[in-house]
């Protein structure tokens, strides 16, 4: 059935469709449409990641100095390791190593226990305490601008993380997500997202699903510069971070 | 407990676009094999294996190691197809035995609807497309709504404004549907399918990457391609100018060649390899 609103279109079509000439001239029409296709289903991926890399790239050599005063203010500290790395959880549940600036002391894993009991995040997926007491000096000032974050470029450069996604979780908060949680995880993990600019980790668990899924199913270049311009000034001003 | 799945080979009576493995052919944005593993991930399965005769490689590719889906999958070889009691027999020490439910599974069905058997004869295989599209939308599943009832359409998806869809119907993502196409009910369109302007398809099929020109119709068919298959007869045409249907994106074929060969070898040991690669070529991690 034709739609009666078209009828001199599909008179040009079917006179377009008569001759060999026609034919050939929407076939053309057609490889326009493969191209199109393709970048609708591939080019914001491929723009997201030239993005990543060049912007990834630029802020590694700009904030080189500060990154070898950071590793020598941790050495100095306690003379232990300036790096820790830490297996984290990435896109469709891929473990991956995630960098970081230490900022806990040495036996910092061993005394994980004796912490958990005072997380502050109700469901105990995730866990958050304001004042641990494993955290160093330097890694209280680090941790109020979020500078242990900034090796995470390197992961960002690498392509195991992005510059706006999700925050890559834990494998021991994995095991307690439930297949709803599990929908954070069908995008490539982030160093900032919706949550960290919208109240950072104050907000709960599921509130961070929500925020996250929202952010994997509506996400653009345009959306993502959005939360780079707003966590500049949510980090600067230390507001809400852990 | 451990489930055992296993992937039909080719069936005589259903053909699918591009001999894909049935196991692996999109079916409402996802393959069979996802929603099952899904379903039993949901089930508070932790251990799956896979058993495949064709397609080893593509299936291990989709699979990975389970970790999708919050459980341990392993993809097993088979020179063919094995029945369900061959199965059980084969396999019997990895499966357990006291429980109430077969954990052995044909993927011949969607979970939870084994009366609806998906590859006996194409009505019977639309007629179950068509039952599944409330049910398509796991919970594990991002991105698709039901923008009115019955009307499901999947996130970057393109609809114009003047389209027309009908209930019950299904919009898979990046599908683009031009002006004045009507979007029948019963009517699936697969991920990343063009429906061009004043197209009208009606219980059908359309399958994913295919391009349904101006003013094209297409009822109660599967439009594959350049194939286009009638349900009701089981008859099939390819349709010669791509103007009026074509596949927009060239398909990726069997392995072929000394490079497919290599891929396909380096796929089936790839977790044999990343071991000898840690254990023996890089220095141990404490």
């Amino acid at each position: 059935m034709i739609n009666e609103a078209l009828p001199n279109l599909w008179m040009r079509h079917l006179a377009l469709a008569e001759t060999a000439w026609g034919r050939s001239w929407l076939n053309l029409q057609v490889k326009q449409e493969c191209l199109r296709a393709a970048w609708e289903c591939h080019g914001p991926d491929t723009a997201k990641r030239l993005f990543d890399v060049v912007f990834s790239l630029i802020v590694l050599m700009a904030i080189g100095p500060l990154l070898l005063l950071i590793m020598c203010l941790i050495k100095l500290e306690d003379g232990g390791p300036v790096m820790f790395s830490q297996t984290r959880v990435g896109k469709f549940g891929t473990e991956f190593k995630m960098y970081k600036f230490r900022s806990m002391c040495l036996d910092a894993e061993q005394r994980l226990q004796e912490v958990l009991a005072l997380n502050e995040h109700r469901e105990g997926i995730t866990f958050k305490l304001k004042n641990d007491p494993r955290i160093t000096l330097v890694g209280r000032w680090l941790r109020k601008f979020s500078f242990d974050e900034l090796p995470q470029f390197y992961n960002v450069l690498i392509g195991n993380m992005s510059l706006v996604g999700p925050r890559p979780p834990l494998p021991r908060e994995v095991d307690m997500y439930t297949p709803a949680h599990r929908r954070r995880l069908a995008g490539q993990p982030g160093i900032t997202c919706t949550w960290q600019i919208s109240g950072r980790s104050n907000i709960d668990f599921s509130g961070q699903v929500k925020l996250d899924v929202t952010y994997i199913e509506n996400r653009n270049l345009l959306m993502d510069l959005k939360i780079l311009m707003q966590t500049v000034p949510a980090v600067l001003s230390g507001r809400g971070a852990c | 407990m451990n489930y055992l799945l296993i992937c039909p080979g080719a069936r005589a009576h259903v053909r699918m676009p591009g001999d894909c493995p049935l196991a692996t052919v999109p079916l409402l944005g996802q393959t069979l094999l996802e929603y099952w593993l899904s379903h039993l991930a949901m089930a508070g399965t932790r251990e799956v294996t896979i058993l495949a005769d064709t397609a080893l490689a593509e299936i291990q590719v989709l699979v990975g190691g389970g970790q999708r889906w919050g459980l341990k999958a392993t993809v097993q070889a088979e020179v063919r197809e094995l029945t369900v009691a061959q199965a059980t027999v084969k396999y019997s020490r990895q499966i357990a035995t006291a429980t109430t439910s077969n954990p052995v599974v044909l993927l011949d069905h969607f979970p939870g609807i084994p009366e609806k058997p998906l590859f006996e004869t194409h009505a019977g295989f639309f007629a179950t497309l068509e039952a599944w599209i409330p049910h398509a939308n796991t919970a594990d599943r991002v991105g698709t709504r039901e923008l009115r009832p019955g009307i499901w359409v999947s996130h970057y998806a393109n609809v114009s404004p003047q389209a027309e869809l009908e209930a019950p119907c299904w919009i898979g993502r990046h599908a683009r549907i031009g002006s004045n196409a009507i979007i029948g009910a019963g009517s699936i369109i697969e991920d990343g399918a063009v429906i061009d302007q004043a197209a009208e398809i009606r219980s059908s099929h359309v399958g994913a990457g295919t391009y349904v020109g101006k003013f094209g119709s297409i009822h109660e068919s599967f439009a594959w391609g350049d194939v286009l298959l009638s349900w009701r007869t089981g008859s099939a045409v390819q349709v010669p100018d791509p103007f009026m249907m074509c596949a927009l994106h060239a398909q990726r074929g069997p392995t072929v060649g000394m490079l497919g060969k290599l891929t396909e070898l380096y796929a089936r040991n790839k977790v044999d390899a990343e071991l000898l690669w840690k254990n023996l070529l890089m220095d141990r991690e404490g």
